[in-house]
């Protein structure tokens, strides 16, 4: 399969050196690993200070898509990259606590929502 | 019978068969520690001590019974509480695991449930028997000097 | 003044009879057994609690009349007390034709002259309507135990107030994240100063409420952690404090929002 096929099921859009992604809801195992490879080359091609990984479309994560998200956020950040999770859903949020999936909040940041994450950024550029 | 404990409220037995059976455990014990004169830290320890029994029983032998009681010293010299916890579940497998801290068998629990009672209580006993059940006796004594 | 009646009750010798006829008159169900559990005597009350005579219940065991939980096993207040020679109560349940009856019965061992426990006297006492209260009770107390209230622009506050069981500890988490989603709260005090007590359950529901608040963007601070409390999670041996923000008043907790809010609360001079 085509690596910029199964990506498009995710959207992209670069505003001053950002990356927001919308992620799928219900992403195969392919386009996860598929997204991880072109989430890391991008950023550093583009030279992105930050990544928002917007959820709110996710109804559902699993505990692998968690993991492999949770992965590709901290390669992210080893690369000096800021990344802030928004948009995550009560219910998503509740599932993935029963999972009792251990979310590394130190290195990766969450907001409420789009605006709050990009608020978030903003400041820590300005930092 | 001569240190017939006071009747009916120096000793309550539970009986746990739900999930809310753990609060009226709580409330229990709480109040039973308060009359034996424990301070207030000590009241919210044995209270833990007992919802972690209460707990385990509805948890892994889904019923069984807490009994709690005020006690005294063959001296008659200090006041303490007793928990008593049995079940007719499928017992522990190994108890000498059981009894480490971090070590439970339900995906996302603490398992320091066991070790918490025995840190709390002065006194514990655990009897297993697979197939059979679980009986666990702890007491607690009020230090000296505690009004 | 002596107008006493010669009233039989008053006199210093009450033959067994008249125990036996006393016993009868107690308006909750009376029953004796032997050492084998066979029921040598039961008061009228006890046999029509059973739909029986009370003759063709002499005699009889008594586990297989009342069929409880507690009947034939370890768990019979009755076989504890004639064990230990000490009162022994328990909660119960008697299957009937209409529903469980829930009861409280007590046993104490009967002895002979020489001390020797020969048997036991139960009596039970109905306390139906005082299940049905208590759960009405914690019905209602966990219909009103989850409000989250917004407390300033961008701070929540739930504060927990009694028994937190796994249910009600569900429909914290549930009220908390709908209300951030609601209000775009940065800030939620989880104010615990009401708390009945904290077991190892209870610590880690409060872990896992302030862990998926975070994932919302929403910073958890528990706050009315008191001396016993503090002391309590301390022998549970359960680390919050590296992972969760703790203050010891809701003022304290307040103020720590603020802030986290970038905000400063002046006296206005
Ligand atoms: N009454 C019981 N019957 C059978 N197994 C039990 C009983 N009590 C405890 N266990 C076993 O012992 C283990 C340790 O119990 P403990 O109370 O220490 O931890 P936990 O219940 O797993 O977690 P926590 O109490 O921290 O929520 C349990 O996981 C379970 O396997
Ligand atoms: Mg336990």
């Amino acid at each position: 399969m085509d690596e910029n096929e199964s990506f498009l099921r995710t959207s992209v859009t670069e505003i001053s050196s950002s990356l927001i992604v919308a992620i799928a809801d219900e992403m195969s195992d392919e386009d996860l690993s598929a997204f991880a490879s072109v989430i890391t080359t991008q950023s550093n091609q583009l030279h992105i200070k930050g990544v928002i990984l917007n959820f709110s479309m996710v109804q559902m994560l699993d505990t692998f898509s968690m993991r492999m998200l949770h992965d590709v956020s901290k390669a992210l950040q080893l690369m000096g990259v800021k990344v802030v999770w928004v948009g995550l859903k009560p219910g998503v949020v509740i599932s993935l606590i029963d999972l009792g999936i251990d979310f590394d909040t130190v290195t990766i940041q969450t907001a409420l929502n789009l605006e709050q994450g990009l608020e978030l950024l903003a400041q820590e550029s300005s930092l | 019978m001569s240190e017939r404990p006071g009747f009916p409220t120096e000793s309550r037995t539970i009986v746990i068969s739900k999930d809310t059976d753990g609060g009226y455990v709580i409330s229990i014990a709480r109040m039973l520690a308060r009359k034996a004169g424990f301070n207030e830290n000590d009241e919210f320890l044995i209270a833990a001590a007992a919802s972690e029994l209460a707990t385990n029983i509805y948890r892994y032998a889904s019923a069984g019974e807490v009994a709690i009681r005020i006690i005294r010293d063959s001296g008659n010299s200090r006041a303490g509480i007793e928990l008593l916890a049995s079940d007719s579940g499928p017992g522990i497998e190994n108890v000498d695991l059981a009894m480490q801290d971090k070590y439970t068998t339900k995906k996302g629990s603490l398992g320091s449930g066991l070790p918490s009672v025995k840190r709390i209580m002065d006194e514990f006993t655990i009897y297993s028997q697979i197939g059979i059940g679980v009986k666990i006796a702890a007491r607690k004594w009020r230090q000296h000097g505690q009004s | 003044m002596d107008n006493r009646i010669d009233n039989p009750v008053m006199r210093q010798e009450i033959s067994t009879d008249l125990k036996l006829q006393l016993l009868d008159q107690i308006p909750t169900p009376v029953m004796a057994v032997n050492r084998d559990f066979e029921i040598i005597y039961m008061n009228q009350v006890g046999a029509e609690l059973l739909g029986k005579n009370r003759g063709e219940l002499i005699g009889k065991h008594c586990y297989n009349q009342f069929h409880t939980p507690h009947c034939n096993n370890d768990r019979c207040c009755m076989r504890k007390a004639m064990t230990t020679g000490e009162m022994v109560s328990s909660r119960n349940k008697i299957p009937l034709s209409d529903g469980d009856k829930h009861i409280m019965y007590y046993a104490v061992p009967l002895k002979d002259e020489g001390g020797n426990i020969v048997g036991g006297l139960e009596y039970i006492v109905d306390i139906s309507e005082q299940v049905s209260y208590e759960e009405r009770l914690q019905e209602q107390s966990r219909q009103m135990s989850t409000p989250t209230i917004k407390l300033w622009d961008g701070v929540l506050v739930l504060p927990v107030i009694g028994v937190v069981d796994s249910l009600r500890a569900q429909l914290m988490m549930e009220s908390m994240l709908n209300k951030i989603v609601e209000t775009s709260a940065k800030v939620i005090l989880l104010d615990i100063q009401g708390v009945a007590a904290v077991d190892t359950a209870i610590a880690n529901h409060l872990i896992k409420i302030t862990k998926a608040t975070r994932l919302m963007g929403c910073e958890c601070i528990l706050s009315g952690i008191s001396p016993a409390v503090a002391q309590t999670i301390i022998q549970l041996g359960i680390d919050m404090v590296d992972s969760i923000t703790t203050k010891s008043t809701l003022s304290d907790g307040l103020a720590e929002a603020f802030r986290i809010l970038n905000m400063k609360v002046q006296k206005i001079t």
